[in-house]
């Protein structure tokens, strides 16, 4: 289980290479990335043009071993890697990467999905989003914490 | 008892500061007793703080918690809005 916080970039194909290394049960991985978008409708004007990403050292590593140690526990996986990012961000940038390995493909599927839920509402990260006129703390959204409800309702 | 207090994100900005060491009684032992007790002895960004509280999040030493858990002596206590990354 690998977790990197950093303001670099970073390369998904370099960090799946790093995951099924010497790993030769491995079957299946799914990686899911997320961007930084151009526009925000509550940002006024709505064209975002950086964003600021801010953490809570210490309790981010902490919270992020636990969502991994639960996927892991839950669908016995191979192997997880997550990055996220921190510092300035621009449009088009990656954010945060998850990478899931497993024997089968459901398996990574349904684990990749679950650890991105958490790590919504779990990892303390929170986003500045600035337009040329405006800059707005990101508000926390109804539907990030229903998403992490119904896994639990899942069993 | 002393607690040392992070503020992350707008409660960071609403207060323009990081961190806070305070000096509390011990009977203030919970964040809900602790933000009631230093909105009356501090004032300012307290009260705007204990006003916002529906919005706010609380952490116990990195765990998230509720604003009726215990506090001890040498505990970091965070205050922070909901979390946003990914």
């Amino acid at each position: 289980m690998a977790i990197y916080i950093q303001k670099e970039p970073f390369d998904v194909s370099e960090l799946t290479s790093n995951l099924i290394k010497d790993n030769t049960s491995i079957g299946a991985v799914v990686s899911f990335v997320g961007y930084v978008r151009d526009y925000n409708y509550t940002l006024t004007p709505k064209k975002l043009i950086q964003m600021n990403l801010e953490h809570y050292p210490g309790m981010t590593e902490k919270a992020l071993t636990k969502i991994e140690l639960n996927a892991k526990l839950r669908w016995g996986l191979q192997s997880i890697c997550i990055v996220h990012r921190i510092g300035k961000l621009f449009p088009s940038d990656p954010i945060v990467a998850v990478i899931v390995a497993s024997e089968h493909r459901k398996k990574a599927f349904q684990a990749c999905e679950y650890i991105i839920d958490f790590l919504k509402t779990d990892a303390p990260f929170w986003k500045k989003e600035i337009s040329s006129e405006d800059e707005l703390w990101v508000q926390g959204r109804d539907e990030d914490y229903k998403r992490k409800s119904s896994w639990n309702l899942e069993g | 008892m002393k607690i040392n207090i992070l503020f992350f994100a707008s409660v960071r900005e609403m207060f323009n500061a990081h961190k806070k060491d305070v000096e509390i009684l011990d009977s203030e032992n919970s964040p809900n007793k602790l933000l009631y007790f230093l909105s009356k002895r501090e004032g300012g960004s307290w009260i705007r703080l204990l006003n916002e509280k529906d919005s706010i999040r609380v952490a116990i030493n990195q765990e998230l918690c509720n604003w009726d858990d215990l506090l001890n002596d040498g505990d970091e206590l965070a205050f922070f809005p909901p979390i946003t990354g990914g």
